[in-house]
């Protein structure tokens, strides 16, 4: 299986690639990833291979409103209820984003999280099929949605996704 | 989600908006909800449209009351709950907390007016003394029409007028069986067919020789089975304590064999008469309608709406081709099915055949790595999926059966072949197997007449070319997906020699924008476009159709919109379906010279040939027409051919008649009629016109509803063209408003402690409040700190705050079954914070039997895992508006 997807693992240590693997034969709902203090920073609440979000990026959700809004896109299919679950309170949620693809066998995970200071680094993994793979023609919107701890950073950074980190100040 | 649940949270949403501003302010509402200065919270719960309750719920007799003993009047259309419970009892201690009593209430009688095969749904819910059948009764005066019982406590039950009973005042029965006590939830079909419960079956066929039989006397199966008249009947099947399927005996059926219908129905009434027996029914199976476009998917207004099968003039072709494509086996190469073997989605399950899997272990997730015989789709490993070939197979092949949408060719068989695996991937090597399986044994038949490929990304490949033209040869079709790369490169399979290569359209039949296109498209269909609304209806056009998504931490059936060739295919495979269904000899050459010659595409034009969508936009009707073997006489087409209209929507419309056939020319109109007093028809032709066009406007007249109510009813246009023929367009009239009669029974408005000890949540105070003109108003008092403390006093604090019924009196509120009210949102509590001296006003919320949570498919699952409710104070004082509940420890 893995050896059909070309990986793009931008800039990933060895040991986060390895937690990323665990992934790809896990569920849809992770565990958390620890940083180096070892207390869980941040976890990947769901992915799902159709989000609606038609543009890659990072939309950052505060409140159960503007979640409501993400959740009422045309074409997502994600868990509602394991989003609807988080309590927005205590965390927040990043919804990483790679944008309209044209065929199944595209997905982006978290791959790796660690604080520097009011900074949040992300890594994430991205598959997508290697060319020539036999995928559904059907559009897709790939994401994965992070719940982070609420009100802690002044900024979240995003690398994996795009060639330059994206970036979300807060 | 239902669409009703997914409306309601928008709605409550931008209530929540307008409520954010009033937190904590101090300001008066403006509402009508009591001013006091003295007020510490206050506010007030909607409730939800057609909203009714039981008028002598456990709740309600637990007060003083003695059980109704009159019938209840209720709507035409309505959502009721109930509560009923052949003897009185307590319910079991839970922890501390000593168990209630509750009240004996063996039946309850509603009256109502039914509509021409209308249909009445009960869900059962159990309560904490566990599970009991319920008896549903159809009656006419004191004359049982039909009576039914539940099962099981998932399975909803209904009961419909049947066709020998002419619409007007019926009375409902629903009775206790068993020794527990039970909620239930009461409803009606056409305004419910996105909520909880989304069955209609018109029909009542049922199983010769068999019946469902409840037996009297609470002994268990071993004894029950021996007291059973075993001359008069055989055991087939236990299918709940004391509820048994049972067959006619053999002699009996070896003797009616020339009317078993009616001896069955004999049988059963003797068994009727039998003192051990409490009731016998037909044990009915379901049978489908007319078209897809009864479908409650077809016009959904939130959902999703199948407006792709308009745009390909599907409603035409369902009229050439009645048969629905029976009989023709269509072959989905594609990611499986959601579900598993004899149990796939169940729009789909019907019409599905055994499949094969032929996913290598590269690429196979589903638990059992390389092919097998098993096509189930398991989803995606990681993440949640879209259920590819569910969505394909179901725009192909879903069935007509009340619930859902339906396919083109809703009545062919579709045979699921899996050859993609996890994330929609796969190989050419399993396809080539696939391939070459599909087309037989060498000495044998294909396995499959048609094949719709919704997948490629793959380069030229001679062997997977041989493995096509042989089973081309044989007879295949093979239909494929353009690709999505909005390129003129060449995607194989789609290109190869002997495939229908198909480029998808929006709403509005212009090449969408990520299609392929290419001298190589053979020909177009809708495959949706969700950047664009071209067809105007206020939607981004996406093609709907059967999926599955994770609801409550499991996979379920569900509908979905996609985009993509992939969903442009099948829409061709199924009218080759319905060709085929109408001339079996088409084969991939006369197809190809039909589509050449302009036949199967672009209405009444000749399309030429372009690199964008080939030789045209498919059209079902003409490519119908062309299939039948001899000469389609002429008939009347409408469009739109269904009308919506509502006072929330459209009031007035208009359908354009068109004569469609072989070689149409004039026909001539006998008669426009409409029945229903809610439908003006506003211009019409008159008896003797003729001509090929005609064009009928129609206006709602809500006042001639009642409100809340969503009316069905037809537009009957009667001509002649070779004989007389007769048009039926279904016309859907709803005045949206019950307002002022909506009730969910009293309800306790309490105050909670955010932080839940284990599993429960602590009630700190409580009032009650009753509905007036379709809401509840309440409030509650600041704590004067006298003690002791009133119910309805709160002190500073944090608090979640929640309203719900207790029908069933057992101390707790908002389990399934129950109103329940969460503020803002059910499902997405939200804290609110009373400060001394800081009076909170203006508070709304809305109540509602259902679930954010619960799904059209699931009825029966409960919204949270391990809640089990609020539970109430079971203090007696009877001041702050509290009123006091029984308790067992009372007795």
């Amino acid at each position: 299986m893995i050896a059909a997807y070309r990986k793009v693992l931008a800039g990933l240590p060895l040991v986060f690639l390895l937690v990323g693997c665990v992934w790809l034969v896990g569920c849809a709902s992770s565990e958390p990833v620890e940083s180096e203090s070892s207390a869980p920073l941040v976890r990947q609440v769901t992915q799902s291979a159709h989000c609606g979000l038609t543009g890659p990026g990072l939309a950052y959700v505060q409140t159960s409103e503007r979640l409501q809004q993400l959740l009422e896109l045309p074409t997502q299919n994600m868990a509602v209820q394991q989003l609807r679950q988080v309590d927005l309170q205590q965390e927040h949620l990043l919804f990483v984003t790679l944008g309209e693809k044209p065929t199944g066998g595209y997905n982006v995970s978290l791959a790796s999280a660690e604080r520097a200071g009011k900074i949040l680094r992300l890594s994430m993994a991205i598959r997508a099929p290697a060319p020539g793979t036999m995928v559904t023609q059907a559009i897709t919107s790939p994401c994965a949605v992070v719940a982070v701890p609420a009100n802690e950073w002044s900024e979240v950074r995003v690398s994996g996704v795009r060639d330059k980190d994206l970036v979300l100040k807060l | 989600m239902t669409a009703n649940s997914r409306a309601a949270i928008l709605f409550r949403c931008s209530v929540l908006v307008a409520v954010a501003s009033l937190y904590g302010c101090g300001g008066s509402s403006g509402g009508s909800e009591p001013a006091s200065a003295n007020i510490a919270l206050s506010g007030i719960i909607d409730i939800e449209t057609g909203t009714r309750v039981d008028a002598d719920d456990a709740d309600t007799l637990a007060l003083s009351a003695s059980p109704l003993g009159s019938s209840q009047l209720l709507p035409q259309e309505f959502i009721l709950a109930g509560y009923v419970s052949v003897s009185d009892g307590t319910y079991p201690d839970q922890n501390e907390f000593p168990g209630n009593n509750y009240p004996a209430d063996p039946v309850d009688t509603f009256s109502m007016t039914l509509r021409e095969g209308q249909s009445v749904y009960l869900q059962p819910f159990s309560t904490s003394q566990g599970f009991s059948p319920l008896a549903l009764s159809l009656l006419s005066g004191s004359r049982v029409i039909e009576s039914v019982v539940t099962n099981n406590q998932v399975d909803p039950i209904r009961v419909s007028l049947p066709d020998t009973e002419t619409a007007g005042a019926y009375t409902l029965q629903v009775g206790a069986i068993g020794a527990a006590p039970m909620l239930y939830i009461l409803t009606t079909s056409a305004a419910g067919s996105a909520r909880a419960i989304a069955f209609e079956w018109p029909d009542h066929d049922f199983v010769d020789a068999e019946a469902i039989v409840v037996l009297k006397a609470d002994k268990d199966s071993v004894s029950m089975r021996s007291t059973m008249p075993l001359h008069l009947m055989e055991p087939k099947q236990e299918l709940a304590s004391g509820v048994w399927l049972m067959k006619a005996p053999s002699q009996m059926a070896r003797s009616s064999q020339a009317q078993p219908k009616e001896a069955t129905l004999e049988w059963i009434r003797t068994l009727n008469r039998r003192p051990e027996i409490a009731s016998a029914t037909p044990n009915y199976k379901m049978r489908a309608m007319q078209t897809p476009l009864d479908e409650p998917l077809y016009d959904s207004p939130s959902v999703g709406q199948q407006w792709h099968y308009e745009l390909l003039n599907a409603p035409i072709a369902w009229q050439i081709a009645p048969d629905g494509g029976s009989g023709v086996t269509l072959a989905v190469m594609d990611t499986g099915l959601f579900g598993a073997p004899g149990n796939w989605h169940s729009d789909l399950n019907a019409n599905i055949i055994e499949g094969w899997d032929f996913v290598s272990e590269e690429f196979d997730n589903d638990g059992m790595p390389g092919p097998d015989s098993n096509p189930s789709d398991p989803g995606n490993a990681v993440g949640s999926s879209v259920y590819h070939g569910t969505h394909v197979a179901g725009t192909i092949a879903a069935a007509v059966n009340g619930a859902g949408g339906a396919g083109i060719a809703y009545k062919s068989s579709l045979l699921p072949v899996r050859v993609l695996g996890e994330g929609g991937t796969g190989s050419s090597a399993d396809l080539l197997a696939a391939l070459r399986w599909v087309a037989g044994p060498s000495g044998g038949e294909p396995l499959a007449e048609i094949v719709n490929l919704s997948l490629g990304g793959l380069p030229f490949l001679q062997p997977l070319q041989d493995a096509i033209t042989y089973g081309a040869d044989r007879g295949i079709v093979f239909v494929a997906a353009a690709g999505n790369s909005a390129s003129a490169v060449a995607s194989y399979p789609a290109a190869f020699d002997k495939v229908f290569a198909v480029s998808a359209v929006d709403g509005a039949g212009v090449l969408a924008s990520y299609s392929n296109y290419g001298s190589w498209i053979d020909v177009a269909a809708p495959g949706g476009d969700a950047s664009r609304d071209g067809n105007a209806d206020g939607r981004s056009d996406l093609v709907s159709s059967s999926s599955a998504a994770l609801v409550n931490g499991t996979v379920q059936e569900t509908y979905i919109g996609l985009q993509g060739t992939s969903m442009a295919a099948p829409h061709v495979s199924a009218v080759f379906a319905l060709m085929k269904n109408l001339n079996s000899a088409l084969g991939y050459e006369q197809l190809n010279d039909m589509l050449m010659t302009g036949k199967l595409t672009c209405g009444s034009e000749i399309c030429l040939k372009s690199t964008e969508l080939g030789w045209g936009l498919l059209d079902a009707g003409k490519s119908a027409l062309a299939a039948a073997a001899g000469t389609v006489s002429d008939f009347l087409t409408a469009s739109p051919s269904i009308v919506s209209l509502s006072t929330e929507g459209e009031l007035s419309a208009s359908v354009s008649l068109n004569v469609y056939g072989s070689a149409p020319s004039d026909i001539i109109i006998g008669s426009v009629s409409v029945v229903a007093p809610w439908l003006r028809l506003d211009s019409a032709p008159v008896s003797g016109d003729s001509g090929t066009d005609f064009a009928i406007s129609v206006t709602l007249l809500p006042e001639a509803l009642e409100a809340g109510i969503s009316e069905r009813t037809t537009i009957v246009i009667e001509y002649r063209s070779d004989e007389l023929r007769r048009l039926e367009i279904p016309v859907i009239g709803q005045w949206v408003t019950d307002q002022q009669a909506r009730d969910a029974g009293r309800h306790f408005v309490l105050l909670v402690d955010p932080e839940p000890v284990g599993d429960r949540y602590t009630t700190v105070a409580q009032t009650i409040a009753v509905a007036e003109n379709g809401q509840y108003q309440f409030s509650f008092l600041p704590d004067d700190g006298e003690v002791p403390r009133m119910l309805n006093e709160v002190p500073p604090g944090d608090y979640i705050l929640v309203a719900g019924t207790d029908l069933d009196n057992d101390g707790l509120i908002c389990h399934a079954g129950e109103a329940c009210a969460e503020y803002p949102v059910a499902g997405l509590r939200e804290e609110i914070t009373i400060r001394q001296g800081d009076p909170v006003t203006g508070v709304r919320m809305t109540t509602s039997y259902s679930r954010p949570s619960i799904s059209a498919a699931t009825p029966g699952v409960l919204p949270r895992p391990a809640f089990i409710g609020y539970r109430l104070i079971q203090q007696l004082p009877d001041t702050g508006g509290t009123a006091p509940k029984t308790i067992g420890a009372e007795r």
